[in-house]
């Protein structure tokens, strides 16, 4: 496969991709760009490679979860009080860091869909993250299986306890 | 399989997604920076290896330059204290065809904790050249 073809099929996935990334680096648009471009930066490096057993779509997006937990674990100890401090960057008076990121870096969204994603994160990280591949990205459950690196019976379970919380959450807050 | 068995999930799920979608950088510029990356890892990546291969060397280096130096410093008794021990232990293994090789791995060991020289590394460099003198 030559490049030209690699980048029009990474490109035709792109929006897509996006927005997984953007659900793994949890709405921070910034780190989600830079989980994306690393993911990139990996294939061109010849560090990939899709051996056809699932869909590319499917790899691709398992490919990016695991460099968005990368990035988002390189992140975080970058960003640790004890590294802040050897590096002699922590001010005095400075107030330790809220881990969520702020909130000019998240992706805008309306209401609804801020309201959904605030419901999805409260959720365990998989049931969450099986319920955004099956609706958002509307993989099957066995493609969004292995996107997360677990077994289909594992899959159904997140995704049967996932979709029954969402959904009684979301009626609470219908309630008047 | 029919996973998206909830109509309701699904109209929201498709909301967000159609809000999220426009946001995405496009595809181009971000690609184009991550072929710049590559190639800059990829220009960085052979002094490094250069660099790894020159330390091991040094370390070679190194380790033969303590082991010459400390042989120098102890060559004799060890020498013939492994020559005794040898002619000892081919007596007592005459007849056993596994005697050869039962001296190789028994010696060094014996050797050390029965000698009195105090020079643990100068012994060590003497057994190991004893063993491989021919």
């Amino acid at each position: 496969m030559n490049l030209d073809d690699v980048s029009h099929q990474l490109a035709a996935l792109h929006a897509e991709a996006f927005g997984w990334a953007l659900y793994c680096c949890r709405g921070d648009h910034a780190l989600a760009e830079e989980a994306l471009q690393n993911a990139y930066v990996k294939w061109l490096e010849g560090r990939l490679r899709h051996d056809g057993a699932s869909s590319l779509k499917t790899w691709w997006l398992g490919v990016i979860r695991l460099t968005a937990h990368e990035e988002f674990r390189r992140r975080r100890i970058r960003d640790s009080t004890l590294l802040r401090w050897l590096r002699g960057s922590l001010a005095e008076d400075e107030e330790p860091q809220d881990p969520a990121p702020h909130p000019a870096r998240c992706a805008e969204l309306d209401e609804e869909s801020a309201r959904l994603r605030r419901l999805l994160a409260r959720l365990p990280a998989r049931q969450g993250e099986v319920l955004h591949l099956v609706f958002y990205e509307g993989l099957t459950l066995a493609d969004a299986a292995a996107v997360m690196g677990v077994g289909l019976g594992s899959a159904r379970k997140y995704y049967d306890l996932g979709k029954s919380r969402l959904r009684a959450w979301l009626e609470q807050e219908n309630r008047p | 399989m029919n996973e998206k068995n909830d109509p309701d999930l699904q109209r929201r799920f498709s909301a967000w997604r159609e809000h999220e979608f426009p946001q995405a950088p496009e595809f181009g510029p971000v690609w184009r920076r991550a072929q710049r990356r590559a190639e800059v890892q990829e220009t960085s990546r052979r002094p490094r290896a250069r660099l790894r291969l020159a330390s091991a060397g040094v370390a070679v280096l190194a380790v033969v330059a303590v082991g010459l130096f400390t042989r120098d410093l102890s060559w004799r008794r060890p020498i013939n204290a492994t020559a005794e021990h040898a002619d000892a232990s081919s007596a007592l293994t005459q007849d056993d065809p596994t005697g050869p090789q039962l001296l190789l791995w028994t010696a060094p060991t014996d050797f050390l904790l029965t000698s009195d020289n105090d020079d643990p590394v100068g012994q060590i460099a003497s057994v190991v050249s004893a063993l491989l003198r021919p």
